[in-house]
């Protein structure tokens, strides 16, 4: 790979790579599976960073790999997955990291699809198309797993007094 | 709970500051790296120095005198090298020592280290002056920081070489000039190491590595490397301690020597193939080229056989059957998989790799691997290409049934894969042509009778 090129990676990792770990990080629900992950799909965006980054923004192309690979690694988080950690090592305005931790622990209670699902439907605000494209499936399943997936976040925030508000009070 | 409160919740939980082992550029560094590792990532393989040459002569300019072999302090971590004296030309200048110490870099960011102190410091002649700085990274976790400048730089002047790496129970820490040109291997005094620099295929089939010592001196070697291949070095060192090997690892590697390479354009030489899969080609290749370390001009690619390879349940993966000929005419056959989107997403990886003797037609290779496509599968299978030469084949378990067989054509599946099974092919002359079932442990070549480097 040519050094411009590098450096065009470069840059494009210094521009995505903390959205990236945003998302990982709700994907996996761990950091350092979230790092894992990160770095995985840019091994896999450098990989091909020519014809890539030559087909216009590259972001959308590291999005689909982080996704594919997030969900492919169900079998290795299944059997590595550890309880994260609430209390972030660095200064943070979260005001309530109990409740952080426990959407972290809902989401790692959906299967890694529906997981997908959320992610992008919710946090990153895709379109139920662009999520079935990156997802590599139907309209109509994005529809079915993403109901789904209320349901049981629903269910499974339901007990944590910190995630209520008044409206779901009423 | 509605939509709206869970995008709150989503973003107010993403929104937390993620701790992170490396920095963008580390991260970027670490990428470009393990690019060219990927191959050859995971295997301990030992042995061999065709592709290794000491550095006799340096080796005084750095440590000019001997040294105490005495630990100098307190432990301050779990690691071995909390043990380790000072070493390096420079480790005897208390100035040199704290103008390290007190570099920016090993108090903020993503290099920054805690309970910090000198392990190494010191010039190569004509390489760089070197500096590693162990102590506790971030995370709290042991961790050396490797620190370079030209030769004879202000201490104050050295920067941070990649992010810091894991000591764990290392009983070594080496690092690779810039230029990639010379490995640094700092180990406990008293310790030897020696290097080797790729598999070594022998015409009649059989694998090995050799390692050749390099001189070490109070537990510092350095020696010069050859040229990188296009998918990464193959060199591996080890560290011996009274004759008996107590680390082994793979020469890192800096970023600027990795380059994606195109994969080669290959035509399947079996009629019943589809066309191939670029990435499993890469992944094939990619897998002998980092093993023997030799570069793609100097190798025969064949494409065998490429074509799917079915899933009990979903839908079938790309495979090929690669044929690297090696300069002594053995061949070593390699098997990859792919499950690539038109996106660019997806997975690919290794079926493993066997050896053949020098001489053995195309046309008569077979193979039989355990490997685990992991978008298809729950289990890992067996998959088997018989020669197109074969009149039939057939893959029996270790207790002698036959769970896969019949006449060649396509890669035949079997889920989950038995354990210990063994193939044979009947030739046309009515020959039974027995191989080992390949284990795709990644990184490893076998001969026929299924032995590694290491058996």
């Amino acid at each position: 790979m040519a050094i411009e090129d590098d450096a065009g990676f470069r840059e494009f990792v210094a521009r995505q790579r903390r959205a990236l770990l945003r998302t990982a990080y709700l994907l996996t629900g761990d950091h350092g599976h979230a790092e894992d992950l990160v770095q995985t799909a840019l091994l896999k965006t450098y990989a091909h960073w020519g014809r890539v980054s030559a087909g216009g923004d590259p972001t959308a192309y590291v999005r689909r790999v982080l996704v594919t690979t997030a969900t492919s690694w169900r079998r290795r988080l299944l059997t590595t997955e550890q309880v994260m950690d609430a209390v972030p090592d660095q200064p943070h305005h979260d005001h309530y990291p109990e409740r952080s931790a426990a959407v972290i622990q809902a989401l790692r209670g959906l299967p890694p699809r529906m997981r997908a699902v959320v992610v992008l439907r919710y946090y990153e605000d895709r379109s139920e198309a662009v999520t079935a494209e990156l997802l590599g499936c139907s309209v109509g399943t994005v529809k079915t797993q993403a109901s789904r997936a209320m349901a049981r976040l629903r269910t499974a925030l339901a007990d944590e007094a910190s995630t209520r508000t008044a409206e779901d009070l009423r | 709970m509605n939509e709206q409160l869970l995008r709150d919740l989503l973003h107010d939980t993403a929104d937390r500051p993620v701790p992170t082992m490396f920095d963008d550029d580390s991260a970027v560094d670490a990428v470009i790296a393990a690019r060219r590792v990927q191959r050859r990532n995971r295997a301990r393989a030992l042995v061999a120095a065709a592709c290794v040459a000491v550095v006799a002569l340096v080796v005084p300019f750095v440590w000019p005198d001997g040294r105490s072999t005495t630990p100098d302090r307190e432990t301050a971590g779990g690691s071995p090298a909390f043990d380790w004296p000072p070493r390096g030309s420079l480790a005897d200048d208390p100035a040199t020592v704290d103008a390290v110490l007190a570099l920016p870099a090993l108090s903020h960011g993503a290099t920054a280290l805690t309970e910090a102190r000198v392990a190494f410091v010191g010039d190569v002649p004509g390489v760089a002056r070197f500096a590693l700085v162990i102590g506790q990274d971030r995370s709290g976790a042991d961790a050396g920081q490797w620190l370079a400048g030209p030769v004879g730089a202000a201490p104050a002047a050295l920067e941070p070489d990649r992010g810091p790496e894991p000591l764990a129970d290392a009983r070594s820490v080496s690092h690779v000039s810039g230029d990639g040109t010379t490995l640094l291997v700092v180990a406990a005094p008293g310790d030897t190491v020696e290097v080797s620099g790729g598999v070594l295929v022998e015409t009649d089939g059989s694998v090995r590595r050799d390692y050749t010592p390099v001189e070490t001196v109070d537990g510092v070697a350095v020696t010069t490397l050859e040229p990188s291949t296009e998918y990464g070095s193959s060199t591996i060192y080890r560290v011996l301690q009274d004759g008996e090997t107590v680390d082994s690892r793979s020469a890192p590697v800096p970023g600027f020597q990795l380059s994606a390479v195109d994969p080669p354009l290959l035509v399947p030489l079996d009629p019943l193939s589809e066309p191939p899969a670029p990435e499993a080609v890469e992944i094939a290749t990619g897998v002998v080229v980092a093993q023997v370390g030799l570069p793609l001009d100097r190798l025969r690619l064949d494409l065998v056989y490429s074509g799917p390879l079915f899933g009990p349940t979903a839908e079938p993966v790309d495979a090929v059957v690669l044929a690297v000929t090696l300069p002594n005419g053995a061949v070593v056959v390699s098997t990859a998989w792919s499950d690539i989107a038109e996106s660019g997403a997806g997975t690919a990886g290794t079926c493993g790799m066997q050896s053949h003797p020098a001489g053995t037609p195309l046309d008569q290779l077979s193979v039989a691997a355990v490997c685990t496509p992991v978008e298809t599968a729950p289990e890992r299978a067996l998959m088997t290409y018989a020669a197109r030469s074969a009149t039939a084949f057939e893959v029996e378990d270790s207790d002698g049934h036959v769970v896969s067989g019949g006449s060649p054509g396509g890669i035949a599946t079997v889920w989950p894969a038995p354990a210990r099974a063994i193939l044979r092919v009947v030739t046309p002359e009515a020959e039974i042509v027995e191989q080992a079932v390949v284990d795709a442990v990644p990184d490893q070549i076998v001969d026929l009778a299924g032995r590694g480097v290491d058996d």
